[in-house]
Order: structure tokens, then sequence, then C-alpha cells
């Protein structure tokens, strides 16, 4: 259980910690999606049902951070994340640092696309022109770009926490 | 029941996972400009957090730029000490010219006054001193090569400076007008009064007497004593120096005076040397004594 609220808290700390972190760099504009990488680590290590509790907390905090997006919004796309991931997980082989790289770019993309989708559903705010839906699209790629990089440096920083707080070394990688 | 439960809790899980965060997106998009409970409960939560973040993050943020502000300020520091030392180098540099043009500018004023006199430029390259810081004699970088002989009056923009005493290759040694070896023929301007001037060799100052026969007029403070050219050593008409008190002594048939010489020769840089006289006969070198205390004719 220990080792589940760590990932939590580590997940609350680095979105707390990143908007701040961004506007001071004044790069306020580039923010990657941590939250998605710390979730597809969990798809990749937690049994299910933990796994599912873990990511619906880190999508609430992920709501609150992001102020803008209404509550719930990125709990139910870190949740469907999850639970195509968990279910891939046994086919998926992570063979190193290249493959959690381009699993990320490939799962922000999607998780782009479950946004704009349930926010043209859900969400009154949302100006549902063409003209947004197409900034929206363009600007999928890019953030897929600027999240993917994160993804080894966030599961080496999951990894090493997880062997402090298990006494264990297993490395994700097959 | 409870086997349904298990044999299908991984189903159920998933739609709970599912179903309440689209409950939570339903209660938003029911009032989206309302502050629902749970957004109110989950700023409290995140404000803190993020506003202790930003605090921290700009705490980090002016050590670092501090520290930067401080290495830029070793920096320009170190080149403004640089700039300074330049500059000041420079300064003193441009000080020494501007100087140097002045008395090059007398100097060559007093040559075109003495269109008559053939003379050598010479900078004074070292300077015997008494303990007193007196100058007591001078050295020259002309030489023989430079057509010097011993003897040769040596002068300077002021006046008479004094004679070449030694002479070698390249260097000339030079005896003041105030040596207590030197002599030189003078005259009081615009009086009928001619007289020899003797060094006093005082180690303390610059001073030296002029001894006379008798007052053709009768003679004031600061008269100017200039060279009479009788002794065919020096020039006629060079500044000597001035009559520093009419408190005379009589020596015998001589009266005495003591004057002040026209030239500081604390302060010497460049002179002329003398080496001959325009129209002169022979190779119109200037006339040069064999003996230091020949100045010129005693009175």
């Amino acid at each position: 259980m220990m080792r589940w609220m760590a990932i939590v808290l580590f997940s609350f700390l680095i979105l707390a910690f990143e908007s701040p972190l961004l506007v001071k760099a004044k790069a306020g504009a580039y923010a990657p999606d941590l939250a998605l990488i710390v979730v597809l680590y969990i798809a990749f290590i937690a049994p299910y049902e933990v796994g599912l509790v873990a990511v619906l907390f880190v999508g609430l905090f992920k709501d609150a951070f992001s102020m803008t997006a209404p509550i719930g919004l990125h709990m139910e796309v870190l949740a469907l994340t999850f639970i195509v991931i968990h279910r891939l997980s046994q086919r998926i082989d992570l063979r190193g640092p290249v493959s959690v790289l381009a699993l990320t770019a490939a799962a922000s993309i999607a998780t782009s696309l479950l946004e704009l989708g349930l926010c043209l559903v859900f969400d009154q705010s949302f100006n549902a022109s063409a003209r947004t839906t197409g900034v929206v699209l363009a600007a999928m790629l890019p953030q897929a770009l600027l999240t993917a990089p994160f993804g080894p440096l966030i599961f080496w920083v999951l990894g090493q926490m997880e062997a402090l707080t298990t006494r264990k070394s297993e490395s994700i990688y097959t | 029941m409870r086997e349904y439960v298990n044999r299908h809790r991984a189903t159920i899980f998933s739609l709970a996972g599912l179903v309440i965060p689209l409950f939570l997106l339903y209660v938003h998009g029911r009032s989206p400009r309302q502050t629902t409970v749970i957004e109110a409960a989950l700023i409290n939560v995140t404000a803190p957090v993020q506003s202790a973040a930003s605090r921290m993050f700009g705490g980090v943020e002016g050590v670092w730029s501090g520290y930067m502000a401080l290495v830029d300020l070793r920096a320009d520091n170190m080149k403004l000490e640089e700039d300074i030392q330049m500059l000041t180098a420079q300064a003193l540099r441009a000080k020494e010219l501007g100087l140097e043009n002045t008395r090059l500018r007398s100097l060559l004023e007093f040559k075109r006054s003495r269109r008559d006199l053939r003379t050598v430029a010479a900078h004074v390259i070292a300077e015997d001193v008494s303990p007193f810081a007196r100058v007591l004699r001078i050295h020259l970088d002309v030489g023989t090569a430079d057509g010097l002989r011993e003897g040769m009056p040596v002068i300077a923009s002021d006046g008479l400076v004094g004679r070449v005493r030694q002479v070698s290759g390249g260097v000339a040694q030079v005896m003041l007008a105030v040596d207590a070896r030197s002599s030189v023929n003078v005259q009081v301007a615009g009086k009928g009064v001619t007289g020899n001037l003797q060094g006093t060799g005082d180690e303390e100052a610059y001073s030296a007497q002029l001894t006379y026969l008798h007052k053709a007029e009768a003679l004031e403070e600061g008269d100017t004593i200039i060279t009479s050219g009788h002794d065919r050593v020096f020039p006629p008409g060079i500044e000597v120096g001035y009559i520093r008190s009419l408190e005379e002594r009589q020596n015998g048939l001589y009266y005495e005076l003591q004057v002040v010489p026209a030239v500081n020769f604390s302060n010497l840089e460049e002179v002329l040397v003398v080496v001959g006289v325009v129209g002169d006969g022979g190779d119109g070198d200037a006339k040069a004594s064999g003996s230091e205390s020949e100045g010129g004719d005693a009175p």
C-alpha cells in the first residue's frame, strides 16, 4: 500500500511543482503531460484495482492543478488510458528507454484525442468551432513530442522510488 | 452475490472508475459557471501547495539571479579596474606629452629667435644629484658623433645651462653654470655693468655670484644678467639669471652680488648645445674652452 501512496504523492508533487517551475522558466506554454507518464508506469506495475484507484487520484490532482479543465475530465481520460494500457501491458515489451519514449508519445496523442472528445461532449465552455478543434489537433503532435522525452526519466525516478519503498530493485524493462 | 462480485470485480472497478469521473463531468456541465463543493475543496488543497512552490522557486530564482549578478559584478569590476589603469596611464602619458610639447615649443621659439646659433638638440638622460636633491651635473644623449666638443655652451629656452665638460661617442656630461668651477662673462641687461658670474657650488640651492668692478648705472633687484660674449665661449645675449638682492659685498676693488639662475636645473628635460655660430669664421664651431675653470675673462 505504501508504494502506491508514494507514487500518488509523487504525482501530486510533480503536478504542484510543474506549473510554477514552467512559469519561472518562462516556458508555461510547453508543459509535458507528466501525469500521463505516471499513469503508464502504474499500468505496467500495479494490480488492476489498486492501480485504477491510484490513477483516479492522479487524474483528480491533474484536474485540480489544471484549473481550467472541468473536474473529472482528466480522471476519465487517465482512467481509460490506464485500463487500455493495463490490458496491453502483457503484450507490450518495454525493452528500454526508447520503447518507453514511443509508448509515451502514442499515449499522449491518444489522450489528447480523448480529451478533445470529452470536451466536445461535456464542456459547455469549450468553443467547439472547427478552428478551435483544428488548433487542438495541431497541438497534439508537439505535445506528444514534448512529453515523450520525459517518459524514460519519470520511469527511472519512479523505479528508484520503488526500490526505496519496496527494497527491491526490479527493472520495469523486460 | 459475493462470488458474483469477486468474479466480476475487475469489471465493477472499471465501471466505477469510468462512471465516477463522468458523473463529476456531468455535475460540472450542469452549472459550469458555479464552483462546486468538490472544486472548492480541491482548490483549498492545491492553492497553498502551488503558492508555496511558486515562492520556493521565486526564492531560488532570487538567489540564482543575485549570484549571477555578483559574478557579473566581479567581472565588470575587474574590467573597470583594468580600464582605470589603462586610462590613468594614458592620461599620464598625455600629460607628459603635453609638457614635453610645451618645452619643445619654447625651445623651438628660442631657436627661431637665435638663428645666429647652430645648435644640436639633446635630451637629458641622467643627473648627478647632491644629498640635498640639487642637480650637480647632467648627462646628454649626444656626443662627438653629433659634433659636440668639450667646452661648448649648453642652453635651454629659459637661459644658460652650462657647458660641455666631458664628451664621448654618444654621451656628454654638462657642468652647470652654478658649479663652483664655472665662470661666465656676463653683463647686466640694459645697464653698462659687465662682470664675471661664478658658481657658488652651494649644495642646498642653485646660486651664483656676480663680481664686477664698477657700476656705470644703479642696479636693481631682479635685473637680468645675460652673457656678454666677451669670453668668446658663450654667445652674447643669453639669459643667465637675475640679481637676487642688492646687498653687495666689497672684495678689494670688486663688488659681489648674489644671482639666482634663470634656469631651474631640476626640471631640465631638453636642451640645445651650441655647436657653432652662423657667419663665424672657420667651420663655424663655437669656441670650446680647454679648461673647466676658464669660463671667460676674469673681471
